[in-house]
């Protein structure tokens, strides 16, 4: 198989655990850092369960009820609110 | 200050406002979320003084909906799903905290919720808030709709959008 070459800065303490891996494992430091690559590669493409947020807000029906109370009785926003608001282009 | 939507080539390794957690997402997940999977925006305030633009906070966010739960004879609630802008993440740089950067991005969330509401329908703004949280968004009229169980869980808030835009 054809490879290329690339090149990278790391910190010296980086490469003198790439070069203590090889030492101990007996692979190469291409084949250490081509799978080091791949792997992180692959974790970057699946986000983590955790960073996902669900799209779907489940409510118990009182609180459900509630939130249909709070919204047709909207409160005057807060003088703070205003302030933030129209540094954002909001009139209020 | 400006605030706009995260470019692809935004520099967020040097991005640091304490929380790890917020960090992470942002350094490694929010360009996925954005341009691949498409599943929340993110959006960045920077500072427009100077040529580097560095990012001082950020906010990621998504349309949600909410979801009221039956009863038992399995007659559902009217109005619901109702749709909302939901803050999934906001964090700020260390070396910006306390400046407003957070109100700006908030208030910038908001802006966003209007517009929902104008385009597509938006009943208001949701975010879970974490413990330390709590204080800045109630600042900003956001309420608790849920309550947390325990000290460390988050807390779920909710905001208004009817009361900015009648009376604008």
């Amino acid at each position: 198989m054809s490879t290329v070459q690339i090149s990278a800065h790391v910190l010296p303490a980086t490469k003198a655990r790439l070069d203590e891996a090889a030492r101990f494992t007996g692979l190469s430091r291409q084949a250490i850092v081509e799978d080091a690559i791949l792997r992180e590669v692959a974790a970057l493409e699946e986000i983590p369960e955790e960073f996902i947020v669900p799209v779907t807000i489940s409510l118990e029906r009182p609180v459900a009820e509630r939130l249909l109370r709070m919204i047709d009785n909207p409160p005057a926003p807060s003088e703070t609110l205003r302030k933030a608001l129209k540094l954002v282009g909001v009139k209020v | 200050m400006d605030i706009r939507k995260l470019k692809k080539g935004d520099s967020r390794k040097a991005f640091a406002s304490g929380n790890a957690a917020l960090d992470d997402f942002f350094h490694k997940y929010a360009s996925q979320n954005q341009f691949r999977h498409f599943i929340g925006t993110t959006y960045v305030a920077f500072d427009d003084e100077v040529e580097s633009q560095d990012i001082l906070g950020y906010a990621t966010v998504s349309a949600a909906q909410i979801h009221a739960e039956n009863l038992p004879s399995g007659r559902s609630l009217p109005r619901y799903p109702a749709p909302v802008l939901r803050i999934a993440r906001l964090a700020v740089s260390q070396n910006w905290q306390g400046r407003g950067v957070g109100g700006f991005l908030l208030a910038y969330c908001m802006r966003l919720g209007l517009e929902m509401r104008e385009r597509v329908g938006c009943v208001g703004i949701i975010t879970d808030a974490k413990p330390d949280a709590v204080a800045f968004y109630a600042k900003y009229d956001f309420v608790t709709l849920v309550p947390p169980n325990t000290p460390d869980e988050t807390t779920l808030m909710f905001a208004w959008l009817q009361g900015v835009l009648d009376q604008s």
